[in-house]
């Protein structure tokens, strides 16, 4: 009973970390859309003072883990569809390196600076997606 | 010899396979005002068909719900029968040999 | 007056105590990908711990035996060790899960990584089964957890659009999401709602608090209105993020974000209130995983076991506890994602009810054990449809996770 769950739980921990393939870029560009909105928004309530400091930089930590993970996604998956996936990984790329310097500096040197920097990502990532969606 | 080690032992007569055993009934010889008091002796085996393991009880007359589960649960036992512990020829822990006039009675307890 | 108080106080913490790491975050990541779409689980899932949580209190206080005593009992000890493992292998999965709650709601608390609050919480959680008494941890903890109560506060102040959330909550399948995944969040939403520890420590609890035969109409209103409510907190933190996060297609994936919604909606104040509402709520579920860890072994195998105990006297029951921290402890300590751990053992407690749950509903039908209290026909109607869901939900709960790959 035991052997058989442990197999279970072996299999899927296997399985979660491939993931599937069908379409790299598309999710890739999602988790990073999806990092850089809560970055946004918590760095939003930080600058009118709705949440902690220390929160609000646990967000933005965890926003820079996800963009992360999402980059590596798109290393995994450069073997299939290059085109795809390089213009993913420009946009990408770039979400991340604005959170990892965000981050980096401090939640308690954002300002609207900051966050207009997010928002111009933001864009990016939407524009792209749209064009992967077609 | 321990007595867990008879459950699951296969079950032959005649020199061939009927069952396996999956209880063992015991039987307390004594009873003092209302409580049974004494040594208990082995009283016989219940041989089922099929390895299904424990009855869960249902093997009482009287346990008789929840409904599904108890028709479930005599269902998968069904062709069990019980045989008194005089009736076995041999017994080890890789089988119990009955005797070919071994009497075979119901499994169910009042 | 002080029955008026006792009575409050149970429901009260029954609420509290109903929601755990598993069902906050299921709720949240299922809350901003499906909305209410799956809002009926929670329904469904609730509805089945009453009934069930009811049988097992009901036979803990007419037997004064817990679970595992009598499921070594009823199954015999070959059968009755195969379902200990596997309980208690998930009910470890379950621990390793609540401590990383611990750790990451202080993280929210403090930005220090959870890394380092992981050790902290572990210990915290040894010291506090070690030392503190039944009532006073149980009471604690679930009193804070009430805290919870921020994110129905949150969903009211986002403002609920009814229609739409009654859309979803009508709608059984979202367009944009497959089957497979839609089923196997189900699951997952089921499996947080009957997570077993639940009621293995619920029956243990009683034993460990004396219940008798008289305590039976508290034990009946604990369940019957607590566990309800804390159904309801399940369905405002889904809510929170079908208002907040679904709309903008963003899916929850860390702690952090589960409670975004809720700083939106109420700013700091209740931002605050709802971390330390979560680590209550994950450290009172770590201190009964840990029991219900200590609880089956020992009742299995007939060692003295119960907080009142002094540790000398129940040695090997403590012993288990300090075990199953430490192997928590290196699990969480490989960096894995304590979401993603939470997350499996949800699924696993799905796959696991049938064990605890076949027993109870046997023995609350076995008048050897129950006199009179045997189960009425309306329960057992109930119960055993709810075995048959159960049974499903176990069944389907594996091929759902490998089709779906964790519902990714």
């Amino acid at each position: 009973m035991v052997a058989r769950l442990l197999l279970a739980l072996a299999a899927v921990l296997a399985l979660t970390g491939c993931g599937s393939t069908e379409d790299a870029a598309q999710r890739s560009v999602a988790e990073a859309r999806s990092a850089v909105i809560f970055a946004h928004d918590a760095g939003r309530l930080l600058l009118n003072d709705r949440a902690s400091r220390a929160y609000v930089q646990v967000v933005f930590d965890d926003s820079l883990d996800q963009a992360a993970d999402a980059e590596r996604d798109l290393q995994g998956a450069s073997g299939v569809e290059p085109q795809r996936v390089a213009t993913a990984h420009r946009v990408v790329d770039a979400a991340a390196s604005v959170l990892d310097e965000l981050t980096d500096a401090g939640v308690g040197t954002l300002d609207e600076s900051g966050l207009t920097r997010l928002q111009a990502a933001l864009r990016e990532l939407d524009a792209v997606a749209e064009e992967l969606e077609r | 010899m321990y007595l867990a080690e008879l459950v699951d032992a296969p079950v032959l007569q005649a020199g061939s396979r009927i069952g396996h055993v999956v209880d063992v009934r015991l039987f307390v010889p004594r009873h003092t005002e209302g409580q049974r008091v004494g040594t208990p002796e082995v009283f016989g085996v219940v041989v089922c068909p099929r390895r299904t393991g424990s009855f869960l009880g249902f093997e009482r007359t009287d346990a008789r719900a929840p409904a599904l589960l108890a028709a479930f649960f005599r269902w998968r036992a069904r062709g069990s029968f019980l045989v008194l512990w005089d009736d076995l020829a041999a017994v080890s822990k890789d089988a119990v040999e009955l005797r070919p006039e071994a009497m075979r009675w119901s499994p169910a307890l009042a | 007056m002080k029955k008026i108080f006792a009575v409050a106080l149970g429901i009260l913490t029954a609420i509290g105590g109903f929601l755990d790491i598993g069902d906050i975050v299921t709720n949240a990541v299922v809350g901003s990908r499906f909305g209410w779409s799956l809002a009926w689980v929670v329904v469904v899932g609730v509805a089945g711990i009453c009934v069930f949580a009811h049988m097992a209190g009901k036979v803990a206080a007419v037997s004064g035996r817990a679970t595992f005593e009598l499921i070594r009992e009823r199954l015999g000890p070959r059968m009755a060790l195969a379902n200990l493992s596997a309980s208690f292998f998930i009910n470890l999965l379950t621990l390793t899960a609540e401590v990383g709650g611990i750790a990451l709601a202080l993280q929210l608390a403090s930005s220090v990584n959870y890394l380092l609050w992981v050790p902290v919480a572990a210990f915290a959680v040894w010291l506090v089964v070690w030392r503190v008494g039944f009532e006073l941890m149980e009471n604690v903890t679930g009193l804070i957890g009430l805290l919870l109560i921020g994110f129905a506060v949150a969903f009211f102040l986002l403002g609920p659009d009814w229609g739409e959330l009654g859309r979803q909550a009508a709608q059984l399948m979202p367009t944009q999401e497959s089957p497979a995944t839609y089923w196997f969040y189900a699951v997952a939403l089921f499996g947080a709602a009957l997570t077993p520890y639940e009621v293995f420590f619920f029956s243990s609890g009683a034993v460990e608090e004396g219940w008798s035969v008289k305590d039976l109409g508290q034990s009946r209103l604990n369940v019957l209105v607590g566990f309800p409510l804390g159904g309801f907190l399940s369905l405002a933190i889904a809510g929170c993020a079908a208002l907040a996060l679904l709309p903008i297609g963003v899916e929850v994936g860390t702690l952090s974000q589960v409670v975004l919604p809720v700083a939106e909606a109420g700013g700091t104040l209740l931002l605050v209130a709802i971390i330390l509402g979560i680590v209550a709520a994950t450290f009172g579920a770590a201190l009964e995983t840990t029991l219900s860890a200590g609880y089956t072994l020992a009742q299995f195998f007939g060692w003295t076991w119960g907080k009142s105990k002094a540790p000398a006297q129940a040695a090997r029951f403590h012993t288990t506890m300090i075990v199953c921290l430490v192997i928590g402890l290196g699990v969480l300590a490989t960096g894995v994602d304590p979401v993603m751990v939470t997350e499996v053992s949800v699924v696993f407690s799905a796959v696991a009810l049938p064990l605890t749950y076949l027993p109870i509903l046997i023995v609350a039908n076995d008048p050897d054990y129950m006199g009179e209290h045997v189960n009425s026909r309306a329960l057992n109607v109930a119960g055993q449809a709810y075995f048959g869901l159960i049974l499903v939900a176990a069944v389907a709960a594996v091929p759902l996770m490998i089709v779906t790959g964790v519902g990714q």
